[in-house]
């Protein structure tokens, strides 16, 4: 037979005519020679007249007709999506729009960074700003410093610097 | 049966096309036990009158996805006790001190006033439960659910239910039984 341990675990489900067959009849068998426990079944069925005793008011006037009225609110918006004007703003704004966009402009960016930078490099008229070292000692001193047979003078280099301070 | 045109589940279908007569017919035929529901949690009317309008307008936004796999009472009794216990988290708790002292017994207090006292004391034991329990308790002693039933309102096992009542039950004996009058 079971402990009054185990018995009154199963108490509440026994007094609500939950359990199943095997542990009812243990239940049950306990119950007849166990005073303890019958006074504690008793305790428990001594709730039910005390919270069945609670009045419960009226449903209020008006509640169901404020539902219903609710009810046909939405059920018109249902048919009748309203339309702000702002829809295509919210479209525009959709993050996967902003972030491709995004991605777009500076994949153009550099692009454009990019064919500007060549093009100007290439142009005939441009400066090289890559300038070797014969064409420096040859701007300057008016020598030909890496040829092989030095031309020029002290007097046409001396020349050839004022001529380019002017 | 959902093909019965008068079953709950045959009206929500008819709602989920947009039958607001269907609709009323629901409102009109479980706004009572939703209601009482509703008010033995809150213990007030304002709540309660919330709780109710928002079940069943939840009930209207469900209805184009309701399918008739489940009753429709506990598919409703699911919304009300989500509500409830969603409005049980935002109050503030009953304490266990605020419970009324023992009546007065003396021979001019009449039966009827005994019965109030107590009819609060109740209250007062019942709102300072925890909602779960309180709402198992309720589910049990007002609406006579069965332990399977108050699990898929509750959205637990009916283990889980057991336990809830056991211990529900504890707590109301215990602070009940401090009372004279009772047990």
């Amino acid at each position: 037979m079971w402990s009054c341990a185990k018995n009154r675990k199963h108490l509440n489900a026994y007094m609500d005519g939950e359990l199943p067959d095997r542990a009812l009849r243990e239940v049950e068998r306990h119950l007849a020679v166990c005073p303890a426990c019958l006074l504690e079944l008793d305790g428990l069925r001594g709730l039910a007249p005390l919270l069945g005793n609670d009045e419960v008011p009226p449903v209020p006037a008006g509640l169901s007709a404020r539902i219903l009225a609710e009810a046909a609110v939405r059920q018109k918006r249902k048919e009748c999506p309203k339309t702000s004007g702002w829809e295509w703003r919210e479209f525009l704004f959709q993050p996967w729009l902003v972030r491709g966009a995004t991605t777009a402009a500076l994949v153009v960016g550099l692009a454009m960074g990019a064919l500007m930078g060549w093009t100007g490099y290439l142009r005939p008229d441009s400066t090289q700003w890559i300038v070797t070292n014969e064409s420096v000692a040859r701007n300057m001193y008016a020598f030909d410093v890496l040829g092989a047979e030095p031309r020029g003078s002290i007097e046409a280099a001396t020349l050839a610097l004022l001529d380019d301070g002017r | 049966m959902p093909d019965c045109p008068e079953s709950d589940e045959f009206l929500l279908q008819a709602v989920g096309r947009g039958d607001l007569a269907a609709f009323s017919r629901i409102v009109e035929r479980h706004q009572t036990w939703a209601w009482r529901v509703a008010y033995r949690f809150t213990g007030n009317e304002e709540d309660a009158s919330d709780i109710v309008q928002e079940a069943f307008l939840r009930l209207l936004d469900a209805s184009g996805r309701y399918r008739p796999t489940a009753k429709f009472r506990t598919y409703f009794y699911q919304i009300i006790s989500r509500l409830c216990l969603d409005r049980a988290k935002k109050k503030q708790p009953l304490l266990l001190e605020t419970v009324p002292d023992t009546p007065d017994p003396s021979p001019d207090i009449t039966d009827t006033m005994m019965q109030r006292e107590n009819a609060i004391a109740v209250r007062a034991a019942l709102d300072a439960l925890p909602p779960n329990q309180r709402l198992a308790i309720l589910l049990r002693y007002d609406e006579n659910l069965g332990y399977e039933e108050i699990a898929s309102a509750l959205e637990k096992t009916t283990k889980a239910v057991e336990r809830l009542l056991a211990r529900g039950r504890e707590r109301l004996r215990d602070v009940l039984g401090r009372r004279e009058n009772f047990f």
